[in-house]
Formats: C-alpha cells, sequence, structure tokens
C-alpha cells in the first residue's frame, strides 16, 4: 500500500469504485505467475508494434537470399543466428510477432463474434432454436479442432488467410457453450425479474442485465484462447497448411529449421522458444484474470 | 385490488409428475388493506406473489390485480400492468444488477414506461431514494458498496417509482438483520399511513413480522391455503390445527417461552411436509394433524367454514375445535 | 463452583486483509461450565461464528491471526497447539453442528456409512464396525429419527432437512463430546421443524446434562433451549446473563435495542424501535465502546477507554458505563428507570 492511501484516513469516503479496482489490481499483482503472465505478453504486443521496426535485417524478413552467411550460429551480429539462406532469425522472429497477434486477434474475435450471439440465443429462447443450435456446437465440439482445421484448410488450400478462416471455424463452439450456461443461470436471477416486473422486454434484459454479467467469463476465455489460438496456427503452419515460407511465421520458420536439427538447433529452437513464452503468457495472464474476476470458477 | 380465484399453477416435472405449486387458492384484497401470506416451504406462497405480477404463468383461474387481469394477459396489458403492480424480493442483493449503480436500478423502471430523461429523471430519482432514506452519496455506488438494508431501501424505492397501487412484498426481512428488519417495517408502516389506498400482499413465514404489518393474514399448507381472517382473529383464536402448530413453533422472544405461550396445548407437529409432487389425498394435512379422522380427512377435501366473523378456515372439525 | 470446562480469556482475533487488519474479535473473556447451555446472539458481522471457530483452530491462517488472549478447555491451552492435536480434540472433545446439514454429509455414501466411520475416526480405529454400527442406531434412536434401521440405509439426499439435522447431531455427539457447538443450527429450516430440532436439543442439554454453545441470531430461538446468553457487538461481549434476564432485566443499551427491534407474534405493537446507525468499521474499531456510536446514551467517558463488565446480579454482566459507578448517568438505577 502506498504513503498517499495510507494518509487517506478515511478509507470510506473514498469512491468506493476505485477501491475496487485497486483491490482487484492487487489480487492480481500479488500472484507472480500472473505478473509473469502479464509481463510476457507486453513483451510480445510490443515486439508486434515496434519488432519490424527494430528489426536488424528488415529485408531478410520478406525473403531475401544470402547465401554466404547462412546457418551461422548465434552471435552479437546476429543474436539468434541465421537460417539456411543465410537470413537473421532474430529478424524473422521479430516480423512474426505481428503475424502471429493478427492470427490472434482475428481467430479469437471472429470466434467471440459467431459464439457469444450464438450462445445468447440458445440461453435466451430454449425450445428447438436453442436445442439446434447446442446440438451444433456439440457436434464440432466432438471432432478435434485442428483435424477439423487441417481439413478446411485442406478444401480451401493452404495460405495464412485460409489457415485464420479455418481456425475461426473450428473456435466459436465453446463461447457458445461458456456464454449459453452464464446466460441460463443469469436468466433465473432474481434482479432479472426485478426488471422483468418493471416491464423490460427480452432484449432489454439480454442487452442490460444479461451479457454485461458474462462479460468476466469471456474476458478470461479470450485471454487463454489467443494462446491456443497461436498455438493452433503454428501447428498449422508446421504441417505446411499455413503461412508458407518464406513469410515469417514461427510455426513455419520451426517446419523448415526441423530439417537441420540438432547441428543447427537455432533454427528451431527461437521460433519455438518465442510461442512457447508467447503462449505460456497469455495462459498465465488468463489464470491471473480469473483469478480476479471470477473467484468462484476455480 | 387484487384478486385470486381459484388459481392453480402447476409445474410439469421431466418425470412426468407435477408439482401443484398453488392448487386452488381464493383470496381478495381490498384497496389499502395489507394481507400476510403465512407458510412453510413449499406452501407456495411465493408462487402466487410472482404469479401475481405475470412473472410466472398460472395454470388456471383467474388473477385481477389493479384492475386488469393478469391471466392470459396480452403484452400491452401486461405493461399497463406494470405500473399498476410491483413487488419486492428477499434478497436485496440479488435483486439488484451488479454492474448498475444504484440509480441507474432504481431509474429502469422509469426508462421504461414513462418519458422522464436527463435532469427529470436523475431528479426524481434522488427524490425516490431520499425517501426511503438513501442520501444523494449513494447514487452513484454499486450494490456491493451497500449494506443489506440499504440495498432492501433502494429495492423498495425501485418498485414504488411507478406508484404502484399493489405491492407484492416477498419476505422482504428475511435475509435481514433484526436491528434492519426493525428500521424496514417501520418504513414500510409508514408507507401504510402516507399511502392508504396502496394495497399490499406480504409474503412471509415470520408470523411477528406478519402480526406487525398487517389487517389480514391466510395461513398457506401445500399450495391451499387452510385459514384466512382478520390478524388478531386468526392469532388469538386459531381454528385450523396447522395455524396451531405453527404459532406454537414461532420462537417468542421471551424467557421461557413455552410456560408463558398463549396456548401451551397447541401441539407441535411430528413428522415432515409432504412433497407438493405427491399432495396427500383430502386434507393435505392430515399427515400431520393431530385431529385428524382416518375415513374423513384423508379422504374429502375439506370446505372452508366460516368460523368467526371475516374468519374461515378449511378444517373439518373447525367448527369443533374449541375458541380460546 | 465447578471448574469452568472452556475458558476464553481476553481472545483477540484479527483478519488481514488488503486494506489492513480487521480486528473480527476485540477482547473477549468467557467461562462456560459444564452443563451450561450457552446462547450466543447477535447480528451478522458481530464475530459469533468467527469466534467459536477461532477458539478451536478452524479459521485458516492467514488470512485470520490471534493476536492475544487464550482458550483453555478443561484447563489444557489450545491457543499455538498444533493442527494435528486440535483436530483430534475437535473429533473427540468438541463437537459442532452447522447451518446447513447437506453441506457436511458426503452424497455419494450412505448416512450410515458416514455415521460408523465418523465413529471409528473419533475412537481412533479402537472401536469395531460391528459395534459402531450399534453406537450409531442407537444414537438415531436417541436424536428421535423416525425409523432408524431404515434412515442407516439411506442416502442423505434422500432424508428431509431435519433428517439430516437429526443425523448431524447423532454424528457429533456418538463420540460423547465434552462440548457441542451448534452453530444456526435450524436458521435452514422451516419453523415446525425448527421447533421439533429446538425440542431435541433442548432435551439433550437437560438429560444428556450435554454442554453447548448454540450461536444464533434469533434471540426467540435461543431462548428455548439455553439458560444462559451472551450477546456479541461488533467482536465483543456485550452482556451475559441468564436468560431470564435478558429478557426480563436486559441491561447493556444495545441488548435493549435489540430487544425493542424484534416484534413479538402475541404482543401486538404499533412501533418498533430501531437502532440507528451502522456497525462501526473493524478496520479501524473506535477506541472505548464499540457502540457507542449508536448509543442513546453515550457520553464522552465512554469512548475514552475500554470500558469493563459491570457485575449486575449472580452471573449478570454488562459492559457498560452507567452501570459502573460515577457512569454518565450515575449509577444502575438511572437506566432502569428508562426501561
Amino acid at each position: 500500500m502506498s504513503d498517499a492511501a495510507l494518509s487517506a484516513a478515511p478509507a470510506a469516503r473514498r469512491p468506493m469504485r476505485f477501491r475496487e479496482t485497486r483491490r482487484m489490481a492487487a489480487t492480481y499483482s500479488r500472484s507472480i505467475s500472473a505478473m509473469l503472465g502479464l509481463a510476457l505478453v507486453v513483451l510480445f504486443l510490443a515486439t508486434a508494434a515496434f519488432g519490424p521496426m527494430v528489426a536488424p535485417f528488415p529485408e531478410d524478413a520478406v525473403g531475401a537470399v544470402n547465401f554466404e552467411a547462412k546457418l551461422l550460429p548465434p552471435s552479437a551480429e546476429h543474436p539468434f543466428g541465421t537460417d539456411q539462406v543465410g537470413n537473421d532469425i532474430f529478424s524473422r522472429v521479430l516480423f512474426g510477432a505481428r503475424t502471429t497477434l493478427q492470427i490472434g486477434l482475428t481467430v479469437t474475435g471472429i470466434a467471440i463474434l459467431i459464439g457469444v450471439p450464438l450462445g445468447l440465443i440458445a440461453g435466451m429462447t430454449g425450445g428447438w432454436v436453442a436445442e439446434t443450435i447446442m446440438r451444433v456446437t456439440d457436434i464440432f465440439l466432438s471432432i478435434p479442432g485442428l483435424i477439423l482445421a487441417i481439413a478446411i484448410v485442406g478444401a480451401l488450400g493452404p495460405g495464412i488467410l485460409n489457415a485464420m478462416v479455418a481456425l475461426s471455424l473450428v473456435w466459436w463452439p465453446g463461447y457458445v457453450r461458456l456464454v449459453q450456461a452464464k446466460t441460463l443461470s443469469l436468466r433465473n436471477e432474481v434482479y432479472v425479474d426485478a426488471a422483468r416486473a418493471l416491464g423490460a422486454g427480452p432484449f432489454r434484459i439480454l442487452f442490460v442485465h444479461v451479457l454485461p454479467n458474462c462479460l468476466s467469463p469471456i474476458v478470461v476465455k479470450a485471454s487463454m484462447d489467443m494462446g491456443m489460438a497461436i498455438l493452433g496456427a503454428a501447428s498449422l503452419g508446421f504441417l505446411g497448411l499455413g503461412a508458407q515460407p518464406p513469410f515469417p511465421e514461427w510455426g513455419a520458420m520451426i517446419a523448415q529449421g526441423r530439417s537441420y536439427l540438432p547441428d543447427w538447433w537455432w533454427c528451431a529452437f527461437f521460433p519455438g522458444l518465442a510461442i512457447y513464452l508467447t503462449v505460456l503468457g497469455f495462459n498465465l495472464m488468463g489464470d491471473g484474470l480469473r483469478d480476479v474476476l471470477d473467484p468462484r470458477q476455480r | 385490488m387484487l384478486e385470486l380465484d381459484d388459481l392453480r399453477i402447476h409445474f410439469p416435472l421431466a418425470s412426468g409428475e407435477v408439482v401443484k405449486a398453488v392448487d386452488g387458492v381464493t383470496l381478495k384484497l381490498a384497496a389499502g388493506e395489507t394481507v400476510g401470506l403465512v407458510g412453510e416451504s413449499g406452501s407456495g406462497k411465493s408462487t402466487i406473489g410472482k404469479a401475481a405480477l405475470g412473472l410466472i404463468p398460472a395454470t388456471s383461474g383467474a388473477i385481477r390485480a389493479g384492475g386488469e387481469d393478469v391471466v392470459g394477459a396480452s403484452a400491452a396489458t401486461l405493461r399497463r400492468l406494470r405500473s399498476r403492480a410491483q413487488i419486492i424480493f428477499q434478497d436485496p442483493h440479488a435483486s439488484l444488477n451488479p454492474r448498475m449503480t444504484i440509480s441507474r436500478s432504481v431509474a429502469e423502471g422509469l426508462i421504461l414506461n414513462t418519458p422522464l430523461r436527463g435532469r427529470a429523471l436523475r431528479e426524481r430519482v434522488a427524490e425516490l431514494l431520499a425517501r426511503v432514506g438513501l442520501p444523494e452519496q449513494f447514487l452513484n455506488r454499486f450494490p456491493h458498496e451497500l449494506s443489506g438494508g440499504q440495498k432492501q431501501r433502494a429495492c423498495i424505492a425501485r418498485a414504488l417509482a411507478l406508484d404502484p397501487e399493489v405491492l407484492v412484498l416477498d419476505e422482504p426481512t428475511s435475509a435481514l438483520d433484526v436491528s434492519v428488519q426493525a428500521q424496514i417495517l417501520t418504513f414500510l408502516k409508514e408507507l401504510q399511513a402516507a399511502r392508504p389506498s396502496m394495497t399490499s400482499l406480504f409474503i412471509s413465514h415470520n408470523l411477528a413480522v406478519v402480526r406487525f404489518l398487517c389487517q389480514r393474514v391466510a395461513v398457506m399448507y401445500l399450495g391451499r391455503i387452510v385459514e384466512e381472517g382478520p390478524v388478531a382473529e386468526v392469532f388469538e383464536n386459531p381454528r385450523h390445527p396447522y395455524t396451531r402448530a405453527l404459532l406454537a413453533a414461532a420462537p417468542a422472544p421471551e424467557a421461557n417461552p413455552r410456560a408463558k405461550g398463549p396456548r401451551v396445548d397447541y401441539v407441535e407437529l411430528t413428522g415432515d411436509i409432504p412433497s407438493p409432487v405427491n399432495t396427500p389425498p383430502g386434507c393435505a394435512f392430515h399427515t400431520r394433524c393431530p385431529v385428524a379422522r382416518k375415513g374423513i380427512c384423508d379422504v374429502d377435501r375439506p370446505a372452508d367454514l366460516d368460523v368467526g366473523p371475516r374468519h374461515r378456515a378449511a378444517c373439518h372439525f373447525a367448527r369443533d375445535l374449541e375458541a380460546a | 463452583m465447578t471448574d469452568p470446562l472452556l475458558s476464553i480469556r481476553g481472545l483477540e482475533l484479527a483478519f488481514d486483509t488488503f486494506d489492513g487488519p480487521y480486528h473480527a474479535i476485540g477482547g473477549v473473556t468467557l467461562d462456560l461450565r459444564p452443563g451450561e447451555a450457552l446462547g450466543l446472539v447477535g447480528e451478522t458481522g458481530c464475530g459469533k461464528s468467527v469466534l467459536t471457530r477461532a477458539a478451536f483452530g478452524l479459521l485458516p491462517s492467514p488470512p485470520a491471526r490471534i493476536v492475544a488472549g487464550s482458550v483453555k478447555l478443561a484447563g489444557r491451552e489450545l491457543v499455538g497447539l498444533p493442527e494435528r492435536d486440535l483436530r483430534s480434540i475437535r473429533g473427540a472433545e468438541v463437537a459442532m453442528i452447522f447451518q446447513d446439514p447437506m453441506t457436511y454429509l458426503n452424497p455419494v455414501f450412505r448416512v450410515g456409512t458416514q455415521l460408523v466411520d465418523a465413529i471409528r475416526a473419533q475412537s481412533k480405529g479402537r472401536i469395531r464396525k460391528a459395534e459402531a454400527k450399534d453406537i450409531a442406531l442407537a444414537m438415531l434412536e436417541k436424536v428421535h429419527l423416525p425409523n432408524p434401521e431404515r434412515q442407516f440405509r439411506a442416502y442423505p439426499h434422500e432424508l428431509s432437512g431435519g433428517m439430516r439435522q437429526r443425523v448431524l447431531i447423532a454424528m457429533a455427539l456418538a463420540a460423547k463430546p465434552r462440548l457441542l457447538i451448534a452453530d444456526e443450527p435450524t436458521t435452514a429450516l422451516d419453523v415446525t421443524i425448527q421447533a421439533q430440532i429446538l425440542r431435541l436439543m433442548g432435551e439433550l442439554v437437560e438429560d444428556m446434562g450435554l454442554t453447548m454453545i448454540m450461536i444464533s441470531h434469533d434471540l426467540g430461538v435461543v431462548a428455548q433451549v439455553c439458560s444462559r446468553v451472551a450477546v456479541m457487538y461488533a467482536g465483543q461481549i456485550v452482556e451475559d446473563a441468564p436468560v431470564e434476564r435478558i429478557f426480563d432485566a436486559p441491561s447493556h443499551p444495545y441488548t435493549r435495542g435489540l430487544l425493542k427491534a424484534l416484534p413479538h407474534p402475541f404482543k401486538p405493537a404499533d412501533s418498533l424501535a430501531s437502532i440507528p446507525g451502522s456497525l462501526p468499521d473493524l478496520l479501524h474499531p473506535p477506541t472505548g465502546c464499540r457502540f457507542a456510536p449508536r448509543c442513546p446514551h453515550a457520553g464522552p467517558a465512554c469512548v475514552s477507554g475500554p470500558v469493563p463488565f459491570a457485575d449486575l446480579a449472580p452471573g449478570h454482566r454488562a459492559a457498560c458505563r452507567l452501570h459502573l459507578e460515577g457512569g454518565v448517568l450515575g449509577g444502575t438505577g438511572a437506566l432502569a428507570e428508562t426501561a
């Protein structure tokens, strides 16, 4: 607690809302793992934002060829070493962050845009509409997501855009489940009854009373899903179904570097480390957010 | 003002069985009256409260609230009903949206039913909250920043915002501490004096609170009214064995209540309340009743017997049970 | 006079929170003699549940922290005892029952299995299974569970709330504890069922000579079972008296306020007195009497320092300056007149 907070002795007089935010921030910051997650996510976002500007060899990211410098081990000039065509891996990892962020945001965003409305409809209406939505959701959930995504990319043809489309299409059912369950319980809250007694119609109940109270679990799930979507995209890239070389995508970089293991380990190691830290960061942050926003879900 | 006529509310279960939450209830509340609805869990008292506002559909029978037919009402009628009948729930914490400020919650009814907006709306909300004893600093607080009593005051302000003619109070003080309960009860008593035309249905399991606030009382057991009459008459001269047991069980705040109780001879009940899924045939109370007779009580459903002025009891032996 | 079974001396307990220590219990001293049934009464947040839980080490630490004081059970100091010893005391010497019996019964095991297991665990395995079953059935008989043989084989969800509470009482008493702590045992029950359970508890106290602390928010409930009542406010005991004296000669302004705030089912009243104000913030508890900010009789002496107990009658004490010599109103007489 800061000195300023201590000197404000009549604590009750301070606006309680800020106290609540402060309490949440304090709860979050008390967890070492949550703070580590936040740090990793901030590092990742900063890399995505400024990485391309500070990359030492920007032309390497788009597929320049420099065979004289191929497969150099990590050094001062090339901190992560160079790959089989002499590209600076550090620069490519920095560029890759932006691609990865794009993938994560797009996939999670589309999944939310599809899943949340469907979940709200299923939770609020009941009857055959809800039944249909939930059974379709069940079908999607019963097929392993990545396999379905591979099938979709197989149909659409490989490429980073198609990979994102495929992942988005397999990602939304989780949100339907989450939001439907939450809506079902919120629909029976006493304050919803009170609103109905005051004359609130179904849309008002949905948007004023139900949706705002669903937001915390959605935020928590979205944070965790960012990591999972990134991992999914990297997997597709690794299988050659996502981004195509020389496009700087971490999964595709590992796929290429794989053939040079174990002697030229840095080709696969550093993109892998980037994926690992990013996914770990989002997961730790999601865990921390859940403890703060949704303590009962532990 | 509020009339229930042979009201039945049944909930079908997935197993095919039917919960008879309310099973033939007739009750009339005159304008300005406060009537207590007393019963234990499963008696259907809260179901009646919600049905009176159209929040739960009735299976059969009629409900008239503030001159509107509630059963089978159109959306437009129900909307008209909103400004005429309101409800206050037991748990003040659960009945306020946690993401809304107090003033926003209180304004909800006004936004939905009146053209008031902006400054005029804010002033009206502040006035309503001031009337229930919540000064201006509470306007922008969230529910979790208020105590239970303060939250219940906000709920009362929200219900009164539309000047209802009928007010349903569903155990409004059961979740509150004694000293806070006294504040709310005192406020409700003042409200009765301030708005003599408002009709209230006061649902409670607490007999002492009903005695304090109500003019008449109806005692429910398993979806039916077993006794109904003026409060003093029912409490001092109960004619249904269930009412007697309920009164005997009420924990009175005095030393050695059994010695000082009004009727030591009222029997304590044995056994549990049967489930409303399998209500016993005949008189629903006969399985626990100390005066039940085979061949009568387990076969015939007792009719309401007049046992005094405006005092009825649904027991075959209501007239034989001695007056106090 | 016999030695007290439970002796709490100056117990202070704080919860460490984000905003600083929350002084939940502020110096409680209480003696309980064998065979006594004490009602611990107070409103939400007064510390009545925390007090008994703290005394027997049931509060997780952190955040709970015993700041000062001692708790002695039959002469043995409990504060600072390792968890292992406390656990064996809780099983065999002190038994507890709680508000919601369902929470304390495992839904997937039969009632009888749980009873037998509990009895064997309490005896540390010295009792054989068949023997434990006999004890369990005898206990179920004792708590008047209808059809004990059949209920023995039932699952908890097949029992009604009242029957579950009877099972828990049987389980608690099977080990013949020296002390039973009943924390709002009838709050979740219907009025007629509550009356049955209260009658049972009254019977156990009278016939078995059970020593009991019954925690309740309801003075009416406590009056049916207990011979002595301690009223708590904001983490302190403000008045402690035989049950007749609490109702007939309440001496602390808070006890009086509480009694005047209670509607009575058989004595119609036109108005109820409510206690103005709200509980003090226990992060910054007031010095002196914690009730002073809401007290109609409070004077400058009340807030200057801690208020000692005044002995008013045998077994009747109240922590109020009005009753101390040179009090605000000059002794006990003045307040008696205002009653």
